[in-house]
């Protein structure tokens, strides 16, 4: 069933990006691993740089992506197979959309919604408070993140970004977060 | 103090901490899945850095760029280095920066705040 929510979800996907003013500039479905994090983000990097986005545009997406697909990597809890997700980026008009999405358990989905919500809320100073605080509190989780991840991502993105937990069963959810990275 | 190599790869930096050929760096980006257990080495080997007659070593950061991961492990050895400089070592962090990129420059000002570590911040072009 988790396969089968993300099959048809990327194709979802991959037919919303697909029209004029809109580019897909890389995207994939499949398992998770470390060397799928590198191929990736250094894929979209090259050809961002190939089709002449701007240099700090390069960096801010490619700092996104290395947070969104390291997320997947640290926080899969599929039943099914390994580290499943899918992934996109996109030009939109005059900006990039990056979308990643994998299966968490229905706890972290949770936790990862709490976390959320509350970072939407920040404005700039706020979330680079919040960045300092959590950076002086020197944990990890238990799965080696840090809870900067999620803050990194929303400081990059200038906080446009949107997320959704859609439940697949009593156990685990499908978690979609998509960032909106500006060129201008 | 012996000497440590890591050898860099698509998502770890490169390490040379060469007390033969007082040549020390972390350089490259870096992104490993475990950002823990790759730089846990390094703060080992900062723990063996003389603190009696000690003589200066200048530990150059160049980093391009920097996971979040990374950022608390880099934070763990600043830290080290900070704690190993109060017992008697004397161990300099240069910090390269790329000015048309404020990231890395705002993060090492951010671990000043932090640690309350003093970092040279050098600027470099990429």
């Amino acid at each position: 069933m988790e396969l089968d929510v993300l099959k048809d979800r990327y194709s979802d996907l991959l037919n919303r990006y697909t029209g004029p003013a809109k580019k897909i500039i890389v995207s994939f479905h499949g398992e998770m691993d470390q060397d799928r994090v590198s191929m990736l983000s250094y894929t979209a990097e090259h050809q961002l740089e190939t089709q002449g986005a701007r240099r700090t545009t390069i960096k801010k997406t490619f700092n996104i992506l290395i947070e969104l697909l390291q997320n997947v990597l640290l926080h899969s809890a599929s039943q099914e197979i390994g580290k499943p997700f899918y992934f996109l980026l996109a030009e939109n008009m005059e900006d990039y959309v990056a979308i990643c999405a994998n299966v968490v358990t229905n706890e972290a989905a949770k936790k990862i919604q709490e976390t959320l919500d509350i970072i939407k809320k920040m404005n700039e100073k706020q979330l680079k408070n919040h960045y300092l605080e959590v950076l002086s509190n020197d944990q990890y989780s238990a799965k080696g993140g840090a809870g900067l991840g999620l803050i990194t991502v929303a400081l990059k993105c200038n906080n446009n970004f949107t997320f959704n937990c859609t439940p697949l069963d009593e156990k685990v959810s499908l978690f979609e977060m998509t960032s909106i990275i500006s060129d201008k | 103090m012996e000497k440590l190599i890591i050898k860099e790869s698509l998502n770890n930096p490169k390490v040379i901490l060469d007390p033969a050929k007082k040549r020390y760096e972390i350089s490259g980006k870096s992104f490993p899945e475990n950002a823990k257990s790759f730089y846990q080495p390094v703060i080992d080997w900062v723990k063996t850095v003389p603190v009696t007659s000690p003589e200066k070593i200048r530990l150059s950061f160049m980093l391009d760029y920097i996971s979040s991961s990374s950022v608390i492990s880099v934070k763990q050895v600043l830290s080290k280095i900070k704690a190993r400089n109060t017992e008697g070592a004397d161990i300099e962090v240069q910090w390269y920066y790329d000015p048309s990129d404020p990231d890395i420059k705002e993060l090492g000002e951010e671990y000043e705040k932090v640690i309350g570590i003093k970092l040279q911040f050098i600027e470099r072009s990429i």
